[in-house]
């Protein structure tokens, strides 16, 4: 078989296989942020949540990536990040000097 | 003719009113700042690139379009100054992020401990010093991955910006960012408690 016909077939056998198999940790990984996103096809987010609900350490690994994204975007939110820093006055007229010049 | 606070601003600006100017740099280079900061993780690299960024202001202003507000358009300027100083720069760490990663057997299953919340996220920020922590978390990741965690998540642009910003596919900046908050949810093990099997 030619190579081309050989990596077509093996093209064809890995996009069947994603359809009829449960997914690995692995593959499960791969998809995380599109999933989070809302980018994933209806048949690749029933793949997903299948593997999801069987596998308990995927689903102890998501909360902890969700809430670790969480947690960083609100960390820098106000009221927890509230007014910036003062900033040296040494800047503000030096900024303002530069403008002048 | 808008009456909106900016745009009476943005008239004296335009018209060179001096006590204008100084009124943008007090309101806006705060901000300015902290996101210089954020990036560069050094004082006079960031106040460097705030200054050029009212420079770069100063000089647009008479082009400003009213597209976003002042604030918005300022803070877009300091990321592209920013960013053409780490470019410049080219002393990035590179490190590798793979031992942050999360690890697969040889079948593809997940090798890890598993944790336990016993607090929500409300209760976690509300801990003292959450904000240093995780500052000096963020800042241990490799730079590639550091800049697409934070201009995403919390300096809140979107896909494309930054695949604009940084001249690279978003293709690219997604998995970045997987990378990136996958390697900090390592880092900030000491939040979650581990579950004894």
């Amino acid at each position: 078989m030619s190579r081309l016909k050989q990596l077509i077939e093996l093209i064809k056998r890995w996009l069947s296989s994603f359809g009829q198999r449960n997914i690995s940790c692995a593959e499960f990984e791969d998809f995380i942020l599109a999933y989070l996103e809302g980018n994933l096809s209806a048949r690749q987010q029933r793949i997903f949540e299948v593997h999801l609900q069987a596998c308990p350490h995927c689903q102890n690994y998501l909360e902890a990536y969700r809430r670790t994204v969480a947690i960083s975007k609100k960390v820098f939110e106000s009221p927890h990040a509230p007014v910036p820093e003062e900033v040296p006055e040494e800047l503000i007229q030096a900024i303002l000097k530069s403008r002048a010049g | 003719m808008d009456e909106t606070p900016d745009a009476k601003l943005i008239v004296a600006l335009q018209q060179g009113d001096n006590h204008a100017f100084e009124r943008l740099v007090r309101e806006c280079s705060p901000r300015m700042l902290v996101t210089a900061r954020r990036l560069l993780l050094d004082e006079t690299d960031a106040q460097d690139c705030v200054q050029e960024a009212f420079l770069s202001a100063f000089r647009a202003i008479g082009q400003f379009e009213h597209k976003s507000a002042l604030a918005t358009w300022l803070h877009r300027i300091t990321i592209n100054e920013v960013l053409q100083k780490l470019r410049k720069q080219r002393r990035q760490r590179e490190e590798s992020i793979e031992p942050l990663l999360p690890q697969f057997d040889r079948n593809g299953r997940r090798e890890e401990p598993r944790w336990g919340f016993s607090r929500s996220v409300e209760q976690i920020v509300e801990q003292q010093n959450l904000r240093e922590l995780v500052t000096a978390k963020i800042a241990e990741l490799p730079d590639p991955y550091r800049i697409v965690l934070i201009l995403r998540d919390v300096e809140g642009l979107d896909t494309r910006e930054v695949a604009g910003a940084l001249g690279v596919s978003e293709s690219v900046v997604k998995t970045r960012l997987h990378r990136a908050r996958s390697a900090l949810k390592t880092l900030l093990q000491p939040l979650w408690k581990e579950i004894r099997q």
